[in-house]
């Protein structure tokens, strides 16, 4: 492998982190602020891996906190683009990106572990030679660079206790996060009178059709949040969401008017109740 | 000479380089001795199994400094924290890489602080507030592995740093004063009070409370000393300089023989040792520690590292020093409610972020200080019953000889208080007893538990004391 693959490789890697950050920028409230569904007491407490998950984010309750990580991410990410650093760039690029990726780990995909993965080799390989505004100082001797190599590699097929979805065997083997296919969430709220209507169209009449999914264009991201919500591991986390909706109605009803959030999964044969805030009424589980 | 230049050269505000590396070892070495004792309660103060998860410390506290300790509840990882912050410690102690590990012996150790925010006392702040302002002073350029030579440079050191250094403990003792204008220190009752409380009294302290002319006139010696003492250490005299810096120490020396104060005890003695004049270090004895302990260096680290010079402080450095110390002092005068606040609150994020958002309210209001013990009786899935707090098997209602049997640490006081105080924190914490005791009998199960509070009326005469019984919670806990 020559060099300048080596430097294509890293610049590629950069451009597909910058696309995959500018897709998270999209829902960034949703995903990694305490005022979307996914609070940081929520990831802790009911996300799968949440107790053991190591991310910056973590670190205090600040709500500029997320956005400078984030902006910081995208600068690291940056200078390894242009071969700044690249020795020091890598691993601090790799470190804010499992941040990133624990903090809202409920959205991720394989792709994901893979991205994570292919940072990790960044401070053993010479790919900031060419092509690099500042090429790192030194060159790892070839031998340290196969040993770690070969160890990185293997510890990757070994379920880390921390980060299940880093482990390739998890990219190779894990359950899918995507929503079965003709599946779409719908979500009712209801008021104190007992009137009923369908979240955030207050005019609307409440109705399970398609048309009245509660991310009616989702996102990219947003479809992966709802597949992992319905995995049975993450099932904590639903009440989370609707109590994020049933704050944000409150936020445009005045509060004390209402009275529940139902979230509804819904398909081709009918609907079943998904979550629901306050939770006097156990939810699918 | 300018004026600036006039400032800083030695003067009042003169510090001695020995001394100050003295308080940068006993700071590394009180560091250690934090975390050891902190260490035994690790699982229960400080993972996500025990009474302070992070899913109820970020409903409760908003975490306003970056919390290492906060990144993951996983015990692997908090286990090698806790090692890592020792390690740096003891590089602080030895004074290898001193400036850097000064930063993150303060980073990890106002990080530790956060984390179990309930379990802190007036000594944490202390420890905080001398790795921030330590950051600032050359602290390594004697009796360490960094320094080349006994002292680099003049032995006495003069700046912006060094007058912070001086007038932190200063502040701290007269606004405590201030504080302590309130009727129970000024009718001398304050250590009858205190000492009859065993949540914090030793049983040793109460021994004391017989005697209550003896203890007024403690009380009475404390605040005196405490209002007229930092005058003889901003003394420029060695001898009356000495002098304060020994009854400072023996004062904080005789509060930690009689109350569980844990690092209270030594913090503020860290101030005073780096206050200790040259003269010392001039005298046989002084000049002997001094050449022993340089001698233990140099055998440690023959070749000695090249020298990044002595450290300086340039003007704009100094003022925003001493602008920052200015803060600090409103801050803790805002403390007192008769004063109330004196900084905007959209400030408040720099003494969250420096770690030195002080508060000197020390045994203040003791009439209302807490008193009597907690048991929280469990059923276990074989019916019986246990103490989970007390560790007793069968669980027994009684007075215990102390209110900590299972976990004899000063660093529970101050979590009961506020847990007792605040029913969000009920549940949670019988929750992670229930799960400590579950590891250390895995035998066992825990069904049903009940939080229960004995709480005692503190009256000066011990006789009138009466005792009321108060269940703050009962549940499944698991």
């Amino acid at each position: 492998v020559t060099v300048r693959v080596l430097a294509l490789l890293r610049i590629a890697l950069a451009l597909a982190i910058l696309a995959d950050l500018g897709r998270w920028a999209g829902d960034f409230t949703l995903f990694f602020t305490s005022s979307g569904p996914l609070t940081l007491s929520a990831m802790v407490a009911d996300a799968e891996g949440g107790k053991e998950a190591f991310s910056l984010y973590n670190s205090c309750t600040y709500s500029e906190a997320p956005v400078l990580l984030f902006a910081l991410t995208v600068l690291t990410v940056l200078a390894l683009a242009l071969g700044f650093r690249g020795d020091l760039a890598g691993p601090v690029a790799w470190l804010l990106m499992l941040s990133l990726q624990n903090r809202a780990s409920i959205a991720l995909d394989r792709w994901d572990a893979l991205l994570l993965a292919s940072l990790a080799f960044a401070p053993l390989s010479p790919w900031d030679r060419v092509w690099a505004l500042r090429p790192a100082p030194r060159v790892w001797p070839q031998r340290a660079v196969a040993v770690m190599m070969a160890l990185a590699l293997l510890g990757s097929f070994v379920p880390s206790a921390w980060r299940p979805e880093s482990a390739a065997s998890f990219f190779a083997l894990g359950p899918r996060s995507q929503p079965p296919d003709g599946v779409w969430y719908v979500a009712l709220v209801r008021d104190r009178d007992g009137r009923q209507w369908q979240w955030s169209r207050a005019d609307h009449e409440p109705s399970f059709a398609r048309e009245s999914s509660l991310f009616p264009n989702a996102s990219y991201r947003q479809s992966l949040y709802l597949g992992g919500l319905s995995r049975p591991d993450n099932w904590g986390l639903r009440y989370w969401l609707a109590y994020y909706l049933f704050k944000k109605e409150e936020l445009s009803q005045g509060p004390g008017g209402l009275a529940l959030v139902e979230v509804h999964q819904c398909d081709a044969r009918g609907h079943r109740l998904f979550a629901r805030w306050p939770m006097q009424e156990t939810s699918a589980r | 000479m300018s004026r600036w230049q006039a400032w800083q050269s030695p003067c009042l505000w003169a510090l001695d380089k020995r001394s100050l590396a003295l308080c940068r070892i006993a700071t590394g070495l009180v560091i250690l001795g934090d975390l050891a004792s902190r260490a035994q309660s690790f699982r229960i103060h400080y993972t996500d199994d025990g009474i302070l998860p992070r899913q109820l410390l970020y409903d409760i506290q908003a975490l306003r400094f970056p919390t290492v300790y906060a990144m993951s509840g996983c015990e692997v990882f908090l286990g090698a924290l806790f090692l890592f912050h020792g390690l740096v410690a003891l590089s602080l102690c030895l004074g290898y890489r001193t400036r850097l590990s000064g930063f993150l012996a303060w980073y990890l150790t106002v990080s530790l602080q956060e984390r179990m925010f309930m379990a802190n006392n007036g000594g944490d702040k202390v420890l905080a507030s001398i790795l921030f302002w330590g950051l600032f002073l050359p602290w390594g350029e004697a009796l360490s592995l960094d320094s080349r030579e006994a002292v680099e440079g003049p032995s006495q050191v003069s700046s912006m740093a060094t007058a912070i250094f001086m007038m932190q403990p200063i502040m701290m003792y007269w606004i405590s004063v201030f504080h302590k204008l309130e009727p129970t220190w000024l009718r001398g009752e304050v250590l009858a009070y205190a000492l009859q409380s065993d949540f914090y009294a030793y049983p040793v302290g109460q021994v004391l409370l017989p005697y209550t002319g003896l203890m007024r006139v403690m009380a009475y010696l404390t605040f005196f000393w405490e209002l007229l003492g930092p005058l003889l250490l901003l003394s420029t005299r060695p001898g009356l300089r000495l002098f304060a810096c020994l009854v400072f120490m023996l004062m904080h020396a005789g509060f930690g023989i009689f109350l569980r104060i844990g690092v209270f005890a030594f913090s503020p003695m860290l101030y005073m040792l780096g206050m200790l004049p040259s003269a010392l270090w001039t005298s046989r004895r002084g000049g002997r520690l001094q050449v022993a302990l340089q001698g233990l260096f140099r055998k440690a680290r023959p070749k000695a590292p090249s020298s990044s010079g002595p450290m300086t402080l340039g003007r704009p450095v100094s003022l925003a020093l001493g602008a920052l110390f200015l803060y600090v002092c409103l801050i803790a005068l805002s403390q007192d409610k008769r004063i109330g606040r004196l900084t905007p609150e959209s400030m408040d994020w720099l003494a969250n972020i420096t770690g030195l958002n002080q508060r000197w309210s020390v045994f203040i209001d003791t009439p209302r200080i807490f008193d009597g013990w907690m048991v929280v009786e469990a059923t276990m899935a074989d019916g019986r019953e246990v103490d989970l707090f007390q560790g007793f098997d069968p669980a027994r209602w009684g007075k215990p000889g102390t209110p900590y049997h299972r976990f004899d640490s000063f660093r529970w006081p101050t979590p009961l208080v506020v847990i007792s105080g605040d029913r969000r924190y009920h549940k949670w914490f019988v929750r992670g007893l229930a799960l400590d005791w579950q590891r250390e009998h895995p035998e066992d199960k825990v069904t049903w538990a009940s939080l229960m509070l004995f709480q005692e009326t503190p009256r000066l005469d011990p006789k009138g004391t009466t005792v009321e019984r108060v269940v703050l919670w009962q549940g499944n806990p698991l």
